[in-house]
C-alpha cells in the first residue's frame, strides 16, 4: 500500500469516527456548526492532497 | 409580474441549446478543448451528482429532517476521501481493460455476460424513481411559478424537453468511447451554472428576508425550537443509512461511475476531485437551511417543502426563473448521464440477448440509440405518472440510492476477494434486487407489504424507518454472496480474470494468437473480413504498429490496442472472445454493431485526422519518448516542464502528472537543482552527481542541449542512472587488479624465495656460530634482505588491497609509476625483459594507483605476447603539452581485422582459460576517468604498441 492510500486509510477511519458515531454531537451545537466542521474535514483532505503530491 | 409557460419554456430551450453548441464547440475546436481535459473541469463534473434533489429536494428534506439533509453529501466526502484506496483502483480497471460501466466491470472480472445483464436490468429499474425525480421537480417548479396546480400535460412537455436534449447530446456521446472534453466541458459548465443560481437565490433571501448573517442569528436566537428541530435528528438512526448509502451512490451510481472512471481525462484528476467535489458539494448546500427557513415562514397552507426554494423569492420573478432554470439544468445533466450510461449496459448486455436482428440493428443503428435514451427517459415519465404525489423527491431519489449500495459486495470482491464467484454475487444481487423491491420500491408504488414481523425478529422495532430496510437487504446480500461464494468454485477464466483484477500487468495476455494472420483469421470468422481489416488497421494506427507486425512486442501492444478498443464498443467479454478465442455470444450482433461503428467511424469529421501522417507522427513522436531507456524531461520557452518520460518516472519516483505543466523550478530537489546546474553550462555538456534518495545513493549522468525554435526555445535535460554502471566499474577493476596478481604469484615466489634461501643459510651459520667475528656483517645482510622481502609485499598489498572508491587524480610523477609498475611486472619470472627509456619526466594528471595498475596490465600483456628473450620497452615523451608513455613489445602483433576490437570488454586472443578480456577494456577506462587516453597500434617492425596520453600539469 502506498503511503497517499495509508494517509487516506487513516483519515478516513477518523472521519467515520466524527461522523457516525455519537461524537458527532460535538460539531451539532449551532445552527453554523456542521457546515464548520465540514469545511475543516475538506481542508484536511486538500491538505493531505498538497502534501501527498509535494512529497 | 406573472411568469407565463412560453417564457419559461423558452429560457430552458435556450439554456439547454447553449449547452449543445458549448458542447460542440469544445469537442470540435482545439482552442477549446483544454475546457474538457482540465481537472477542475473534471471535479465540476462530477457535480452531475447534484441533481434537482439538491436544488429543490434538499430544502424539502431540510424541512421534515433538518440536517439529515447534508448526510447526502457527508458520504459523498467520505467516499471521496477513500479515492486512493477505493475510487482508484477501480479507475485502474476501467482505464486498463477500456470498460465502460459497472456492468463491463461486472462482466469482465465474473467472466458472466448473464451477470452483466443482470447488473443492467437492475440499474434501469433503480435508476428510473431517480430520473422521475427530475421531471417531477421541473414540472412542478413550472407550475408554482405560473401559478397553476401541477399537471401530468406539464410534466409531459418538460419530460419531451429533456428528453430531446438527452437524446441530442447522449447520441454524440453514447459510441462508448473514453474521454470526451465536450461532455466534460457541458458538466462542468452545468455545475457552476446551477451553483450560482443557488447561491444568488440563497443570498438574495438572506439578504432581504433576514437582512443578512446577523439578522439570520438574531432571528434563530429567538426561535431555538428550529435550531433544535435541525440538529436533532442528526443524533438519529437514519443519519448513519443515509452516509452510507450516499458514500456507495458517489462512485457507483451509473453516471457517477460513467464520469469519474470512463470519462476521466487522466490520471491526476481523482487526486484533484478528492477536495474539489466535497467543497463545491458544501457550497451549494450553505443556501438550503436559509431557504428553507424562508421558505417556511412565506409559504401558504398545501404548499409542499420541495418547493420552497421558490417560494422563498416569490417576491422576484428573475430570482424565481434563476433557480427553475438552475433546476432544469440540473435535471438535463443528470438525465443526459444517465441515459448515456445506462443505454450502453443495454446495449452491451440485453440487446444482443432480446434485441432486434443483425441486419435491422445495422441498418438503424443511430434509430435504436436515440430510442435507447428516449425509452430510459419516458419510462421515468411513466414513474412519475404512476406515482403517488404524495412521495417526497428525497423518497424517489433514496430508493435509487439504495439500489445502488446493492452494487459493493461485487465491487469489494472485485478489488479485494479473489475467491469471489459469479455464482455469489449473481445469488447476492439476486436477494438483493428482491429486498429492494419489496422493502424500497414497493412502497413508492402504495404498495405495502407487511414485514415488521421479520424486522423484530432481528430488534428493529419501527418498520417505517430507512435503516432496517437497508441494512438487513445488504446483509442478506452480504451472507448469501459469500456464502455461495465459498460453496462454488471459479471457472477458469473467471480465476484468471480476478488475477488480473489485482494483478492487470500479469495476466494481460494469456491466449493471444500465434501469429498475425492467426488474429486476422479469427476476428474475420467473427466479424467478417472487411470489419476485421478496418478494426485491425485502426488499432494498428492507434498503437503505432505496422501490419503486420515486425516483431512480438509490436504484435502484443497491437492486441492490447484492439481488445481496448473493442472493448470499448461491445464490451470487454466479447472483446476477449474476439481476441483471444473463445465460445462467441451471439457474435453475429456484436459484430454488426462493429459495422456501424466503422460507418460511424467514416462519417466523423476527424476520423482522417486521426489517421493522418502529421497526427500519425505525433503519436510515434510520444511513443518514442514514453520508451526510451533514458530519462528525458524537456521544458518550453516559459520553463515549464512539457515532458517527463517514464524512465524519468522510475528514476525519480515523480510521476509525469505531478510535473508536466508545471514549472520546472517547482520539481522538488535534487532535480531542480541538477538540471539549473545543467542550465547553465554549455549546450551538450555531461555532469555526473551523485544523490541520496530514498536512503540510497544514486549516481546520476546528464547532459542537456538547448531546442532551437523559430519562435520558442526549450531545453531537453537527459538523465541516466549510472549507479549500476559504476558500481560494475569498479568491481571489475577489482577483479582486474585480483586477477593480475595472479598472474604475478609465481614471480612472486620466486622474488621472495632468493632472499628467504640468502636468509635461512646465514641465519643457520650465525646459529652454528653465534660468536664469529662477521656476526654484525651477517645480520645485516639478513636484514637487508627481509627489507627487500618487505618492498615486495608492500607493494603486492598496496595493489590489491585498494578499494573500490573512485580514482584519485593528482599531480604525479610519470616516471616514477613506471618504475614501480615495471617492478611489480618482473615479479613475472616468465616473458621476456623489460627495458626503461625515461628520458621525459614530467608530471602529469592521473591516479598514481590507477595507472599502475594499467602499467602493470600493459606489461605483462606484453610478456606473455613476446617470445623468450626479447625485450619489451617502456619510453616516455612529451608532445604538445601531453606526455605519451609507450609500451612496445616485439611480439606477433595483434591481426588488422582484430585491432578494432582489443578494447572491447570480454574480447581476447588469449588461449581459453588465460584471459577474461576484461584487462584493456577496464585499463581504458581507468585512463579515460582521469582525462587521458589509452590507444593501440602497429609496429612498423612487427609487435603493438599501446600508448598512454596524459595531459601534463602546467605549474
Amino acid at each position: 500500500m502506498y503511503r497517499e492510500q495509508e494517509r487516506a486509510l487513516l483519515l478516513f477511519a477518523v472521519a467515520i469516527v466524527l461522523i457516525a458515531t455519537p461524537v458527532r454531537a460535538v460539531w451539532l451545537q449551532t445552527w453554523w456548526s456542521p457546515f464548520a466542521f465540514w469545511l475543516s474535514m475538506i481542508a484536511v483532505v486538500a491538505l493531505l492532497h498538497r502534501t501527498d503530491h509535494a512529497a | 409580474m406573472q411568469l407565463n409557460h412560453f417564457v419559461l419554456f423558452f429560457l430552458a430551450v435556450a439554456l439547454l441549446g447553449f449547452y449543445i453548441l458549448g458542447s460542440e464547440l469544445v469537442e470540435r475546436s482545439p482552442r477549446w478543448g483544454w475546457l474538457g481535459r482540465n481537472r477542475f473541469s473534471f471535479a465540476l463534473a462530477l457535480g452531475v451528482y447534484a441533481t434537482t434533489w439538491t436544488l429543490f429536494g434538499s430544502v424539502g428534506f431540510a424541512a421534515t429532517e433538518g440536517y439529515d439533509f447534508i448526510a447526502i453529501y457527508f458520504g459523498v466526502t467520505l467516499s471521496c476521501i477513500a479515492i486512493p484506496f477505493l475510487w482508484a483502483p477501480v479507475a485502474e480497471l476501467v482505464d486498463r481493460y477500456r470498460l465502460g460501466s459497472i456492468a463491463d466491470l461486472f462482466a469482465f472480472r465474473y467472466q458472466s455476460r448473464t451477470l452483466g445483464a443482470a447488473v443492467s436490468i437492475f440499474m434501469v429499474a433503480g435508476l428510473l424513481p431517480y430520473i422521475a425525480l427530475q421531471l417531477r421537480a421541473v414540472a412542478d417548479g413550472a407550475a408554482i411559478l405560473v401559478g397553476e396546480e401541477p399537471s401530468e400535460a406539464l410534466g409531459s412537455v418538460y419530460a419531451i424537453l429533456l428528453s430531446s436534449f438527452a437524446v441530442a447530446l447522449g447520441v454524440r456521446y453514447a459510441d462508448g468511447r473514453a474521454h470526451r472534453p465536450g461532455l466534460i466541458a457541458t458538466l462542468a459548465f452545468e455545475s457552476i451554472f446551477k451553483l450560482v443560481a443557488l447561491l444568488v437565490v440563497g443570498t438574495a433571501v438572506l439578504m432581504t428576508i433576514f437582512g443578512g448573517i446577523r439578522g439570520l442569528d438574531t432571528y434563530l436566537q429567538e426561535r431555538p425550537e428550529l435550531v433544535e428541530s435541525m440538529t436533532s435528528p442528526v443524533m438519529g438512526d437514519s443519519w448513519i443509512s443515509l452516509v452510507f448509502v450516499t458514500f456507495c451512490a458517489a462512485f457507483l451510481l451509473p453516471r457517477q461511475f460513467f464520469v469519474a472512471f470512463v470519462q476521466r481525462p487522466g490520471p491526476r484528476s481523482l487526486a484533484t476531485a478528492r477536495w474539489a467535489l466535497p467543497l463545491y458539494l458544501f457550497a451549494i448546500n450553505l443556501p438550503v437551511p436559509i431557504l428553507y427557513w424562508a421558505g417556511r415562514d412565506l409559504a401558504t397552507p398545501g404548499i409542499r417543502p420541495d418547493v420552497y426554494v421558490l417560494v422563498a423569492v416569490q417576491s422576484s420573478p428573475a430570482l424565481q426563473t434563476l433557480a427553475f432554470l438552475g433546476a432544469v439544468s440540473a435535471a438535463s445533466a443528470m438525465i443526459l448521464v444517465s441515459s448515456i450510461a445506462l443505454s450502453g449496459m443495454v446495449a452491451n448486455y440485453l440487446v444482443p440477448r432480446f434485441g432486434p436482428s443483425p441486419e435491422s440493428l445495422l441498418t438503424r443503428w443511430a434509430v435504436f440509440r436515440r430510442s435507447t435514451i428516449i425509452g430510459v427517459v419516458v419510462a421515468g415519465l411513466l414513474i412519475h405518472f404512476t406515482l403517488p404525489r404524495s412521495r417526497s423527491l428525497v423518497d424517489l431519489g433514496l430508493a435509487s440510492f439504495v439500489a445502488v449500495t446493492h452494487l459493493l459486495p461485487g465491487l469489494l470482491g472485485t478489488l479485494f476477494w479473489r475467491r469471489a464467484t459469479r455464482a455469489g454475487v449473481l445469488a447476492g444481487l439476486v436477494v438483493g434486487a428482491t429486498s429492494w423491491a419489496v422493502l424500497t420500491a414497493s412502497p413508492l408504488f402504495g404498495i405495502e407489504i407487511d414485514v415488521s414481523g421479520v424486522f423484530a425478529l432481528f430488534g428493529f422495532t419501527d418498520p417505517t424507518a430507512r435503516g432496517p430496510a437497508i441494512w438487513l437487504s445488504l446483509t442478506a446480500h452480504g451472507f448469501v454472496f459469500m456464502g455461495v461464494s465459498l460453496l462454488t468454485d471459479r471457472s477458469p477464466e473467471e480465476r484468471n480474470a480476478a488475477e488480473a483484477c489485482r494483478e492487470p500487468r500479469v495476466t494481460r495476455l494469456l491466449q493471444v494468437p500465434d501469429s498475425a494472420e492467426a488474429l486476422q483469421e479469427r476476428l474475420t470468422s467473427y466479424v467478417g473480413k472487411q470489419t476485421a481489416v478496418h478494426e485491425i488497421y485502426e488499432a494498428a494506427s492507434a498503437a503505432d504498429a505496422y501490419w503486420p507486425p515486425r516483431d512480438r512486442p509490436e504484435f502484443l501492444r497491437l492486441i492490447t490496442e484492439l481488445e481496448g478498443r473493442l472493448s470499448e464498443r461491445i464490451g470487454p467479454l466479447a472483446a476477449r472472445t474476439y481476441v483471444q478465442g473463445g465460445r462467441p455470444v451471439r457474435a453475429t450482433a456484436l459484430a454488426d454493431r462493429l459495422r456501424a461503428f466503422r460507418e460511424i467511424d467514416s462519417l466523423e469529421a476527424d476520423a482522417s485526422q486521426r489517421t493522418s501522417p502529421a497526427h500519425a507522427a505525433r503519436r510515434y513522436l510520444s511513443r518514442l519518448m514514453s520508451e526510451l531507456p533514458v530519462g528525458v524531461c524537456t521544458v518550453d520557452d516559459h520553463e515549464d516542464v512539457v515532458v517527463w518520460n517514464a524512465q524519468l518516472e522510475r528514476i525519480s519516483g515523480l510521476n509525469q502528472n505531478d510535473i508536466c505543466g508545471n514549472p520546472v523550478h517547482d520539481v522538488p530537489s535534487p532535480w531542480w537543482p541538477l538540471f539549473d546546474e545543467l542550465a547553465q553550462q554549455p549546450s551538450g555538456s555531461v555532469i555526473e552527481r551523485e544523490y541520496d534518495l530514498d536512503d540510497q545513493k544514486i549516481q546520476l549522468r546528464a547532459q542537456t542541449a538547448t531546442i532551437p525554435g523559430e519562435v520558442e526555445e526549450g531545453r531537453v535535460f537527459v538523465v541516466e542512472d549510472v549507479t549500476e554502471l559504476r558500481r560494475l566499474e569498479r568491481h571489475v577493476a577489482h577483479k582486474d587488479r585480483l586477477s593480475s596478481i595472479g598472474t604475478l604469484a609465481s614471480g612472486v615466489a620466486h622474488e621472495v624465495g632468493n632472499p628467504l634461501t640468502g636468509i635461512l643459510m646465514v641465519a643457520k651459520n650465525l646459529a652454528s656460530d653465534p660468536g664469529a667475528d662477521d656476526a654484525a656483517e651477517r645480520l645485516g645482510i639478513i636484514v637487508d634482505e627481509a627489507q627487500r622481502i618487505h618492498g615486495i609485499v608492500q607493494s603486492l598489498l598496496t595493489f590489491s588491497r585498494r578499494d573500490e572508491v573512485p580514482v584519485e587524480v593528482r599531480t604525479i610523477s610519470v616516471t616514477g609509476v613506471v618504475r614501480t609498475a615495471a617492478e611489480l611486472a618482473k615479479l613475472e619470472t616468465e616473458g621476456c625483459r623489460i627495458d626503461l627509456n625515461l628520458a621525459v619526466d614530467a608530471p602529469a594528471m592521473a591516479s598514481p594507483d590507477g595507472l599502475t595498475q594499467v602499467l602493470v596490465n600493459l606489461l605483462n600483456n606484453a610478456r606473455q605476447a613476446c617470445p623468450s628473450g626479447s625485450t619489451v620497452s617502456v619510453r616516455t615523451r612529451l608532445d604538445n603539452g601531453s606526455i605519451h608513455i609507450d609500451v612496445d613489445d616485439e611480439g606477433p602483433g595483434i591481426p588488422p581485422e582484430l585491432s578494432e576490437r582489443v578494447f572491447e570488454p570480454f574480447f581476447t586472443t588469449k588461449p581459453d582459460g588465460q584471459g577474461t578480456g576484461l584487462g584493456l577494456s577496464v585499463s581504458r577506462q581507468i585512463v579515460e576517468r582521469f582525462g587521458g587516453a589509452l590507444t593501440y597500434e602497429p609496429r612498423g617492425s612487427g609487435g603493438s604498441r599501446f600508448t598512454i596520453t596524459l595531459q601534463a600539469h602546467e605549474n
